[in-house]
């Protein structure tokens, strides 16, 4: 398939061709892995906890937007604020459940429930949807853009271009807005934010349904990408936390750069040696990471949201 | 008075003990002998997690890998070269070491949840790996031995009996190693540990020794076990027994069972292992209803019983450390590099 365009030239041309092409979609991925792993810095900051269940709420915004069309019609950009809507009661649902219980007690019980949650929300997708993969139809699926001889799969570029701009508006609601700064605040030292008066359970319950949505409106966005089954979050939750820590635990310019570093990675290493190793590639990089740089790419681990 | 008690506290396993052993002579319903056999290699895999994960507080999310690597080394190595799996066990928990030596040697210098990150990543490579290198594993398809007629060197047997009593002595091994364990020097070392690192470090405790070696000893059981059960069920393929599925059965049955004791996740193996019996013979084969239910107890457990069943029984678990941990679990202060 990649070859299409390359025939009669030179081989290391043809090599450059692909390295770019497997860039440009790498790039594009890595927005969307970007965007989950925004959501998970902000809660990895504020709370200081890992929630498990990421990879399953990307999963359950495909499910919700599946079940949508399937009532409507409507195609999958249309239906993102009523996603997000449904995304905010399964996240604020969880939160009152698994999360608001546990809340003081120490890391490894947050990782507990997080996992059973993760495990349960999972299930009960597949025993409502079944294991058989669902698609979308649409028009726009197979739609792409040239540039020179590059093609950009148009819904990889929405998807790129939304988290975007997405991660760009919780850039601006964390530096700007009253709620950022109770945010940072909480984040920096949820004692003192404590007695400076701002309600830590509001900022946590904000914290942790906004990494809900951005899980699930990343999970909307590549609905025409991917096709949507139940075990769908493992692989992306291994992928953004590999993300996160590769981008410093804890920075949100760092989760944006390790999101896209990462994208770019398993696409050179799909193209250039195997499709299936992809993942397997990621995985190895980070073992790597850990031994080598722990504190993230760029050292600035301990920085908050 | 402290004799007394001991003698109360040993009586009901003496019981059981004797209740297990002439089981198979009651009955000869093989699916009642192969539930009990599930019972006991579940019972080990989950004490062996419970070293880490319980003990130490490194809650470990691939320890079904090392299961993997044990049955995938003991039937390749027969049906390649057929070499006795009893052998092959010796390579098999090696390269569990081996790996639990890697993964260890870069995340226990760190804390916080490195550790169960990477133990998932380093989950996800074994399947992936499993599933690619086909001419050597089956790939996706799975691996299986066939069977030659009994055979004891070879693990090959008619009925299930033999196995009942091979996993219920591993059982009985693995439950020892776990009490020298919880006595050891090693053992005390990693409860200081769980309780203060840093005052244990001052202490002069090698806090990162003493994890590594806790982790190498959790896959070394688990891969042991693995070669087992991997005979045992005679066919294994990356999703059952390299999954994070089985991880994660793991993990649960020792948290419901109770961490930090040694009858914990004996009780806990025994309580989820009917408990999916009973639901599929109820519900059929409702995909994922047994996994949901997991999730579920997780949580429920977590929450409501942090001390796990087994602190119903106080006799049984050696609950003061349990009890005690789940009481003062109200700092939250993550510690990062």
């Amino acid at each position: 398939m990649l070859m299409r365009n390359s025939v009669g030239k030179s081989g290391t041309q043809i090599m450059a061709w692909i390295i770019i092409q497997a860039t440009i979609n790498g790039i594009l991925n890595g927005g969307i892995y970007a965007l989950v792993a925004v959501g998970l810095t902000i809660v990895f900051g504020v709370m200081k906890m890992v929630n498990f269940a990421t990879g399953e709420f990307i999963m359950w915004g495909m499910y919700f937007t599946f079940l949508l069309y399937t009532i409507t019609g409507l195609n999958n950009y249309v239906l993102l604020p009523m996603v997000i809507i449904l995304t905010i009661l399964l996240g604020l649902l969880s939160y009152v459940l698994v999360i608001k219980p546990v809340l003081g007690r120490d890391s490894n019980t947050f990782i507990m429930v997080t996992v059973g949650l993760s495990y349960l929300l999972m299930n009960v997708a597949q025993m409502i949807f079944g294991p058989t993969p669902k698609g979308i139809p649409s028009e726009i699926k197979t739609a792409s853009l040239s540039i020179g001889t590059f093609t950009v799969s148009l819904p990889r570029l929405i998807a790129f271009l939304s988290a975007c701009l997405l991660i760009i508006a919780i850039q601006i609601l964390l530096k700007k807005t009253m709620l950022g700064r109770a945010m940072r605040a909480t984040a920096e030292n949820a004692e003192m934010a404590q007695v400076l008066g701002i309600n830590y359970k509001q900022v946590y319950t904000f914290a942790f349904v906004l990494s809900c949505v951005m899980a699930g409106v990343a999970g909307t966005l590549i609905t025409p990408i991917y096709s949507i089954y139940p075990s769908l979050g493992n692989i992306f939750k291994i992928i953004i936390f590999v993300v996160v820590v590769l981008g410093g635990m804890g920075s949100v310019s760092g989760a944006l750069i390790g999101g896209l570093l990462l994208g770019i990675m398993e696409a050179l290493v799909g193209t250039l040696i195997n499709s299936n190793l992809g993942p397997a590639g990621i995985f190895v990089v980070f073992l790597l990471m850990l031994y080598l740089r722990p504190n993230g790419l760029f050292g600035t681990a301990n920085r908050v949201a | 008075m402290k004799n007394s008690l001991n003698i109360l506290k040993k009586l009901p396993i003496a019981v059981i003990a004797i209740l297990m052993v002439s089981i198979p002579a009651f009955t000869d319903n093989n699916y009642i002998i192969s539930t009990l056999v599930y019972c006991f290699v579940f019972a080990s895999l989950a004490i062996a997690w419970n070293l880490i994960g319980g003990y130490g507080e490194q809650v470990s999310w691939c320890n079904a890998s090392f299961v993997a690597i044990g049955a995938y080394t003991g039937m390749i190595m027969y049906k390649m070269l057929g070499i006795s799996p009893f052998i092959a066990i010796l390579v098999g928990t090696g390269l569990a070491f081996i790996a639990a030596t890697l993964i260890g040697y870069g995340t226990f210098r760190l804390r916080g949840i490195y550790f169960s990150i990477a133990t998932i990543a380093f989950g996800e490579i074994v399947r992936i790996s499993l599933q690619f290198w086909q001419g050597l594993t089956g790939g996706a398809a799975g691996y299986y031995v066939t069977y030659t007629g009994q055979n004891f060197s070879a693990l090959m047997f008619k009925n299930d009996v033999p196995f009942y009593y091979i996993l219920l002595a591993l059982l009985v091994i693995v439950i020892l190693i776990a009490s020298w364990f919880e006595r050891s020097k090693i053992g005390h070392y990693l409860s200081a540990i769980k309780g203060d690192e840093d005052a244990a470090i001052s202490l002069g405790i090698d806090s990162f020794k003493i994890k590594l070696t806790t982790f190498q000893l959790s896959a070394v059981i688990s891969a042991a076990v693995g070669t087992f059960f991997g005979f045992f069920i005679g066919f294994i393929d990356p999703g059952t027994v390299s999954s994070l599925n089985l991880s994660v059965k793991i993990v649960v049955i020792a948290i419901i069972g109770g961490v930090g004791t040694i009858w914990g996740p004996v009780l806990g193996s025994f309580v989820i292992n009917i408990l999916a019996e009973g639901l599929n013979s109820m519900f059929g084969d409702v995909g994922g209803l047994s996994l949901a239910v997991y999730g579920f107890l997780l949580i429920v457990i977590v929450i409501f019983k942090p001390a796990g069943l087994i602190s119903l029984f106080p006799k049984w678990g050696n609950n003061s450390k349990s009890a005690r941990k789940s009481d003062d679990e109200s700092t939250q202060n993550e510690v990062l590099p």
